[in-house]
């Protein structure tokens, strides 16, 4: 049904971050964000709030709700623990009525830069990230040492080139 | 204004050091945070951070005793467990706050409780945790015991305590989740802003214990 432009849902537009930085589809995303209000909030308030995924870029999303629901939204997406098997967390970053506001908040390029870190006697393929962040590549060795740590933790730090 | 994280738990329980703990929480908008584990006082973190030693399963007649070990300037929080234990608990001094009320028996934070928690000061710790991890009846349980405790702090005025509990970078959530998600249990933002405040006023707390 074709609806004149003062008869249309108006919508809200939550910017999410997903924590630790992946990769993932829109639909996956959509399908965590549905299950997480229908458990909070059940199906009446799910079929209300009409939520989407309209855009994805890295590990940004832009989650649209109808106007007046963002707020149990923002809840949902922080009830938020897993996303296909994978523990994440849906961060809320900015709420706004255009999509091209929110698109301006997020970063252009990828902050992070590989290098070796050496912690505890152990040297570890590492990503840094801006204000000296380190999260450990590899698997396996997170008993020995922290996985997410910063430049004060480590003993040395060498950039790839 | 003092934001606070009332509890996280760095490397070796968590996933995370301290310093990056205090740099995550600090870019979240925390000035503040309460870490269970070795906090080093000769070394500086983005944000103040407060050693807690976190006394779970412990008998009520080793509690003094584990206290007293605590170093200086580090708070004492105990798991609660059933009301008469709590009760216990709340008189002894030096506790600071009773923690994990979600896991306790029906009934084992009653009125009396709430009522020697406001006279003592003593902070009720909430954590996120269990509303985000648990679901179904399992989560419906804990927003109803976290909605009693909220009646019971209204009537009596004890301090809540906030707390994200996160041992991985992705159990930290920023003030304003925590609201958001603590409003599920308790409407009104100015108790759970508060909350998120009262770490710090029971830390810095020097007053004697008013009788409420």
């Amino acid at each position: 049904m074709r609806l004149r432009p003062s008869m249309r849902e108006n919508f809200r537009y939550i910017l999410g971050r997903i924590i630790p930085d992946l990769t993932l589809e829109s639909r996956d995303l959509y399908r965590s964000i549905a299950e997480s209000v229908t458990s909070l909030y059940g199906d009446s308030i799910s079929a209300q709030m009409w939520p989407s995924v309209p855009f994805l870029c890295g590990s940004y999303g832009i989650v649209r709700c109808r106007r007046g629901m963002e707020r149990e939204l923002e809840t949902a997406l922080s009830a938020i623990t897993q996303i296909q098997g994978i523990p994440l967390a849906v961060r809320p970053v900015k709420t706004s009525g255009t999509i091209r506001t929110l698109k301006e908040k997020i970063p252009k390029w990828c902050e992070k830069q590989t290098a070796k870190a050496v912690i505890s006697n152990i040297t570890c393929d590492v990503l840094v990230s801006r204000r000296g962040k380190i999260d450990l590549k590899e698997k396996g060795i997170y008993h020995d040492i922290p996985r997410y740590i910063t430049v004060e933790d480590t003993e040395d730090l060498y950039y790839d080139e | 204004m003092h934001v606070f994280d009332g509890c996280v738990f760095p490397y070796p329980s968590g996933t995370l050091s301290i310093a990056r703990f205090a740099r995550e929480l600090s870019e979240l908008g925390y000035t503040g945070c309460v870490a269970a584990g070795p906090v080093l006082h000769n070394r500086s973190y983005d944000i103040p951070v407060w050693a807690v030693r976190y006394l779970t399963h412990v008998q009520i007649r080793f509690l003094s005793r584990e206290i007293g070990r605590s170093l200086q300037n580090e708070l004492i929080y105990v798991q609660a467990g059933e009301s008469g234990f709590n009760r216990q608990v709340l008189t002894t001094p030096g506790v600071q706050v009773l923690a994990d009320l979600h896991t306790t028996p029906k009934d084992g934070f009653d009125r009396h409780c709430a009522q020697l928690a406001a006279e003592r000061g003593i902070g009720i710790d909430l954590s996120v945790r269990p509303l985000i991890e648990l679901r179904d009846i399992a989560r419906q349980r804990v927003i109803r015991r976290y909605e009693e405790i909220f009646t019971l702090q209204n009537r009596y005025e004890f301090p809540i305590v906030l707390s994200s509990h996160a041992s991985d970078i992705t159990h930290l959530k920023s003030p304003r989740e925590m609201i958001r998600l603590f409003s599920l249990v308790w409407k009104e933002e100015e108790t759970l802003i508060n909350a998120l405040e009262s770490i710090y006023h029971i830390k810095t707390r020097t007053g004697p214990v008013v009788e409420v």
